[in-house]
């Protein structure tokens, strides 16, 4: 048995972690770029959205490097994501090649324990330490990327910061115990709190809001995250595997999961709309809490559950006087037009921020590229 | 020698140069056509505002906007590089002061500023369809065998236009197609087809923005007076045509470039760079899965500008070919 997986941003660390600790042996594919999404474009129907072809270009490359087993999340509810395994195992079976799925959702677990059981001798306490094990690992490096991201913007020495980062990065990679991971989060801790900072009110926060994929996988958006880092920009970001997986596997938690994001959407939107719907119109009205300056909207063209959230993100940006930018992102090459957008959304962002004071922050901005 | 400012904005369809003195006041503009080739163009724009103007004027500063912003930046020299949005809105806002919305239709983007107080408070842009847009017209006009020029007067001259669906240039083109096999007389056609890509407008780029007088239209197509007409009937309101409504974007890179120098020496090649070779090269970054397209720009042979990559290694011009094809 080898097992693979296809990307979502950085998750890849966490689940080869779980592979090794568990002796599976298994491979990851290369990051998703042009090659896959060519791939991905070429067997996917017609209309597919772009975190589908990313899927599925990455599955083919990843079957390439010899895999046999392929393992993802499923699920249900109106988005496709739940569907894109089982969708993805006939395209794929179809083309020819031969493999089995490991699918984690509600009813499978037992049958993918069966298959990883079969294949190796890992016990229900081991599959147990691993999945818990990489799981505190995943907590960790998702909490490296929030600090990155959100105070790259403050500190005075950006090389030093980036220094730091990387290094802390690349000691997250080599872990392979627990209270080490502990050890780490409190060094990052005391190295951003000592650090030399610019003063808050100098720095312009922008939200993301949007489907899980695109904000976590850097190449469907076009690296956006590290285009407004550069630019000296605080980058909010609430989505993330370890905020969102456990709501949507466990049925326990899904009541009051959906509850609270009922809550902070109202009145905006208020019913549960499929996909990230819903948390992005939660997420936004977070964000407006959370005083950033402006909220970017990213989705895949045709992604319908973003779509309704659109219409309720521009009602919100009118009632509530937050700029929302909203942005399809489909398989283009070139990203000059989303630059374009970008500069000219935090040109307008900053101008509210520095000449009109408190009054004019109340206008209203919204756009769809 | 008088001190001016130069703002270039490369676009799609036109290359268009504005020289400015210190006051705002417009010394000189040209509007060319793009045809493809950026490189040209702006050399072809510098040799021509060269011979006219080197004697007479001294550049202080100089901005550049457009598609082709960063590449213009680099081939003449620039002290600020801004997208377009950003430009157009400075260049009402200096221009026409107290203008509340912008329309712009360019070559192949059409978009919509809000302004209040001389501040952006809105904006968007298309980019799904370019139904709508100069290319569109452009297009339609050569079809038609009507010259561009004359497209917008003889929209006007329709008594009643047909409807066609505008929002999307191939459904705009069957359309126009099966109304003219009808037998429906040209200019009613292309009333209707001017009236669709209102109607295209509004519906998607103006969708959900609060459109208030004083409105300000520019860009290439402001110039054809049947669209004019068109917003006019749909909006209810007089639309204001600047006096350089096809060159606003410059004209915004001008001031930009005003505002960016303060002082400062500006990088600006002098109109002698109308006569550098510049030479742009491409290849594919094989270093990791992004497989970045990296640009090379080079200067009589000297390499002077690297992008396109996301990592940002390419952009230390230190770091030679050869070395990193290796690895």
């Amino acid at each position: 048995m080898l097992v693979s997986f296809p990307h979502m941003g950085e998750l890849y660390l966490a689940v080869e972690k779980m592979c090794n600790l568990m002796a599976i042996p298994c491979v990851v594919p290369a990051r998703p770029g042009p090659t896959t999404l060519k791939k991905g474009s070429e067997l996917a129907p017609e209309g597919s959205c772009l975190p589908f072809c990313l899927i599925l270009g990455n599955m083919q490359e990843a079957l390439e490097l010899g895999a046999d087993t392929l393992m993802m999340l499923g699920g249900r509810g109106p988005c496709r994501f739940g569907y894109f395994i089982y969708l993805a195992e006939k395209i794929l079976k179809e083309a020819g090649y031969d493999f089995q799925t490991l699918i984690i959702d509600r009813g499978h677990i037992y049958q993918s324990y069966r298959t990883i059981r079969n294949n190796t001798d890992a016990s229900w306490s081991r599959l147990i330490r691993a999945v818990s094990f990489s799981w505190r690992l995943l907590a960790c490096e998702e909490f490296l990327r929030k600090i990155k991201r959100e105070g790259r913007a403050y500190a005075v020495d950006k090389k030093g910061f980036d220094e730091a980062m990387l290094y802390w990065e690349e000691k997250i990679k080599g872990i392979s115990d627990e209270r080490e991971i502990q050890r780490i989060e409190q060094e990052i801790f005391k190295y951003v709190g000592e650090m030399a900072r610019h003063p808050e009110e100098r720095i312009l926060k922008i939200g993301l809001v949007g489907d899980i994929y695109t904000l976590l996988e850097p190449y469907a958006n076009h690296g956006i995250e590290e285009f407004l880092m550069e630019r000296g920009v605080s980058v909010y970001k609430e989505i993330s595997v370890v905020n969102w997986l456990p709501n949507a596997l466990f049925p326990w938690r899904k009541g009051r999961y959906r509850e609270t994001l009922l809550q902070q959407a109202f009145p905006y939107l208020k019913n549960h709309v499929g996909g990230f719907g819903l948390e992005s119109v939660a997420g936004a009205r977070r964000m407006r809490e959370l005083s950033v300056d402006g909220v970017l909207q990213l989705f895949p063209l045709g992604c319908m559950p973003e779509i309704v959230a659109h219409s309720a993100l521009n009602r919100m940006c009118v009632q509530e006087g937050i700029p929302i930018m909203s942005m399809a992102l489909d398989g283009h090459q070139s990203a000059t037009g989303l630059e374009t957008r970008l500069e000219a959304f935090l040109d307008m962002v900053n101008s509210k921020h520095k000449y009109a004071g408190p009054c004019l922050r109340n206008k209203v901005s919204s756009c769809i590229m | 020698m008088v001190k001016a400012y130069l703002g270039v904005d490369v676009g799609s369809v036109s290359t268009n140069f504005v020289v400015m003195n210190e006051d705002g006041a417009v010394i000189d503009c040209l509007y060319l056509r793009t045809l493809g080739q950026p490189v040209k163009a702006i050399q072809n724009g510098l040799r021509k505002l060269g011979e006219k103007l080197s004697n007479e004027v001294k550049i202080a500063g100089v901005g550049t906007t457009g598609s082709a912003r960063n590449l213009t930046g680099v081939l003449v020299g620039a002290d600020i590089v801004k997208n377009e949005i950003t430009a157009h809105a400075v260049a009402v806002s200096n221009m026409v002061p107290g203008a509340q919305t912008i329309i712009e239709i360019g070559g192949q983007d059409s978009k919509i500023i809000i302004m209040r107080d001389g501040i952006v408070t809105d904006f968007a842009m298309n980019t799904v369809c370019a139904a709508g847009t100069g290319s569109f017209l452009d297009q339609q006009a050569s079809r038609l065998s009507i010259p561009i020029e004359s497209f917008g007067e003889l929209a006007l001259k329709a008594k009643t236009p047909v409807r066609i669906a505008g929002r999307c240039a191939v459904f705009a083109e069957s359309d126009m197609v099966h109304k003219q096999q009808l037998g429906h007389s040209t200019e009613d056609i292309i009333a209707g087809l001017c009236e669709a890509l209102v109607r295209n407008y509004l519906n998607n780029v103006g969708k959900g923005k609060e459109i208030l007088a004083p409105i300000v239209f520019q860009g290439g197509v402001a110039a054809n007076m049947g669209i004019k007409a068109a917003f006019e009937k749909a909006l209810g309101a007089k639309m204001i045509i600047p006096r350089y409504f096809n060159v606003m974007g410059a004209v915004g890179a001008c001031y930009l470039a005003m505002d960016a120098v303060q002082g400062k020496q500006t990088v600006f090649k002098g109109w002698k760079a109308a006569g550098f070779s510049f030479r742009p090269s491409s290849f594919e970054c094989k270093g990791c899965p992004n497989r970045c397209e990296i640009i090379q720009i080079f200067e009589n042979d000297v390499l002077i500008a690297r992008w396109g990559d996301r990592c940002g290694k390419w952009s230390d011009l230190g770091v030679k070919t050869e070395d990193v094809k290796a690895g």
